[in-house]
């Protein structure tokens, strides 16, 4: 489903990957996890063909990436900056005008779940709302992956657990593949069914969660400490 | 939300342990349909994919069984529901067991003991 | 396209602060001019000339536009790459709601010069002040379309060079880069081959201004400094138009290959 082979990156002389090589396969929640400015952000940005491979090769569904995999790739940024002018409702109506495979109907579930007013405007959203706007965004589009950059990053616990069972409930695990990115790893050690751990651009451990709790009787946050040193 | 699951042993024994549970106490009764694998995973904050292998799991061991196309559904054999029943004790005698074992006390202290408590707490209730 | 119309609704919406900022800039110019018209009397002329300078900076509206538009999206590039859109409907979608906000802006102007001129130069043939008028709006509208795909195109390169450098280096080198491609392009103008290949279709003041008027001109001007300051010719209206969309897809271009989030 996604592959990255020999990918590097560089900004200007620092590397921000190295020789990264990464097969994923559809149907699963796979968290990347490691330290800030340990390259995570970056590879979900080369996987949406936001950024571009210094090196190497990265393609999604068989198909070499550039910035019009926006079509099959959903991509919520760290970042939170959306069309302030816009409220809700107009916010999913522009979205879906935008992506072909946007579920109207899927978004208003989402946003009912979430307890969004569709008339809120967006600069009047609190931190917290705009976080789960941003979910109910890139969660409604019937799209084979999706990629999402610290979606709990700065919000409150109750936040952090309407996303998680947002997450369980909306995504079709049958054909999608979301790749989550975190440094909370507690708030999603549940969900995930693969980890990848990055360390300064390389790529230190990939597991099924399961199969480590199950042969190494450890668990992520206790692997993740052990690899990191 | 999370805590209900120790993090580090597998999620999908832990799920399965909790339904047994819930079978022995009699929340779930002999023909009970099982919530959906995604109304389960949302229930517990657990991923569909784990919860599904925990379904499975119990169906091998014949406590469940999935019909097609209507659901998963609690065993009626009580031949089998009471071997969950056996097992679960011995399991949670054996832990207790141990425990006191290797606190150092005799098996005449544990046996005393037991009997005192339960004594007790029978006496509490009247 | 029900994508692209969409879009471009959203580029109104976003864009509306920057054209009503200009209006009220231009508004104020004009009133400026009725104010000093008041002042020292001399209302049509002091009218015309304010009006003169609003149609005159049209020249510059799309470059503000196009600034004011794209510094938005520059906050949440994330947001506006991330779409199966192609860069070029990307920016034409902004290119087109600045020429109609740049158009309603320059009609209403437009209106109001004819209406200013008339009085003031009353003693010009009507037909003259509307040939010069039309062809000042040629030249202001292709300038505008001229200048904003500069814009784009240089907006693209500060882009690409803040991604290595910040932000004060990446401007400087992008003013660094505009001189030497202004004298580079005068060079290029200058070449015999290409200005044999675009003076064509020239246009002479005697061709606007009309009958007895010419005479009238040349009796308080020298004809010949009057026939060579305001002959132009209708292939550099061509070349620039070309250009201007070389200049297009070398900005969509960059922003496909080289900009990153």
């Amino acid at each position: 489903m996604i592959s990255l082979k020999d990918v590097t990156k560089r900004y200007g002389s620092k590397r921000a990957l190295d020789q990264v090589n990464l097969e994923l396969t559809s149907g699963k929640l796979i968290g990347l996890v490691g330290e800030n400015g340990s390259g995570k952000s970056t590879t979900l940005k080369l996987i949406a063909g936001l950024n571009h491979p210094t090196n190497g090769e990265i393609k999604v569904s068989g198909n070499k990436v550039d910035r019009r995999i926006a079509q099959s790739v959903s991509y919520l940024s760290e970042l939170d900056e959306y069309y302030r002018f816009f409220n809700v409702r107009q916010s999913i109506a522009f979205y879906a005008s935008q992506f072909k495979d946007f579920d109207q109907e899927k978004a208003y579930e989402i946003l009912k779940f979430m307890k969004l007013n569709p008339n809120d405007k967006l600069k009047h959203l609190s931190k917290g709302n705009r976080g789960r706007l941003k979910i109910v965004l890139s969660l409604s589009r019937n799209v084979p992956v999706i990629l999402m950059d610290e979606p709990f990053s700065g919000l409150d616990p109750m936040v952090r657990n309407s996303i998680v069972k947002g997450l369980i409930s909306f995504i079709d695990l049958e054909k999608q593949l979301v790749l989550i990115t975190t440094h909370e790893i507690r708030e999603v050690e549940n969900i995930l069914d693969e980890v990848i751990a990055i360390k300064d651009g390389s790529i230190i451990g990939h597991h099924n969660v399961e199969q480590l709790r199950e042969e190494k009787h450890t668990s992520i946050v206790d692997w993740m400490t052990d690899i990191y040193e | 939300m999370a805590d209900i699951f120790q993090s580090s042993q597998p999620i999908y024994q832990q799920l399965a342990e909790r339904l047994k549970r819930q079978i022995i106490r009699g929340e779930l009764s002999p023909g009970d349909k099982l919530p959906s694998v995604r109304e389960t995973g949302i229930d517990v904050s657990v991923n569909p994919n784990t919860v599904q292998r925990t379904y499975r799991e119990l169906e091998s061991m014949q406590i469940v069984e999935t019909r097609r196309g209507q659901g998963t559904f609690v065993t009626e054999d009580e031949l089998i529901l009471d071997s969950i029943r056996e097992e679960m004790k011995a399991k949670v005698i054996t832990d207790f067991v141990r425990g006191m074992q290797e606190m150092g006390y005799s098996d005449e202290e544990i046996q005393s003991g037991l009997t005192n408590y339960l004594k007790e707490k029978g006496e509490e209730n009247i | 396209m029900n994508a692209w119309l969409f879009l471009t609704k959203k580029e109104f919406r976003l864009g509306l602060p920057s054209f009503l900022m200009v209006l009220i800039f231009f508004s104020g110019i004009i009133a400026g001019g009725v104010f000093a018209g008041n002042q020292f009397g001399f209302e049509d002329e002091f009218m015309s000339i304010a009006l003169a300078i609003v149609l005159g900076l049209h020249t510059l509206f799309l470059v503000v536009y196009l600034y004011y538009s794209l510094n938005a999206e520059r906050r949440r590039l994330h947001l506006w790459l991330h779409t199966p859109m192609s860069i070029a409907g990307l920016l034409a979608s902004k290119l087109f709601t600045g020429v109609v906000y740049m158009l309603s802006t320059f009609i209403i102007s437009i209106i109001l010069a004819i209406q200013s001129f008339k009085n003031t130069f009353s003693f010009v043939h009507q037909e003259s002040l509307f040939n010069s008028i039309g062809s000042t709006s040629v030249i202001v509208l292709i300038a505008a379309l001229f200048m904003g795909s500069v814009f784009l195109l240089f907006w693209s390169v500060y882009l690409t060079f803040s991604q290595k450098w910040n932000d004060f280096i990446s401007f400087l080198l992008t003013v660094v880069l505009i001189f030497v491609s202004v004298w580079a392009y005068a060079g290029l103008l200058d070449i015999p081959f290409l200005q044999a290949l675009t003076n064509w279709g020239a246009i002479h003041a005697g061709d606007i201004f009309i009958g007895f008027e010419m005479s009238y001109i040349e009796d308080s001007f020298d004809i010949q400094t009057m026939e060579e300051a305001t002959v132009f010719y209708i292939g550099h209206f061509v070349r620039d138009i070309f250009f201007a969309v070389i200049m297009f897809i070398a900005a969509c271009w960059i922003i496909e290959r080289k900009v990153e989030v």
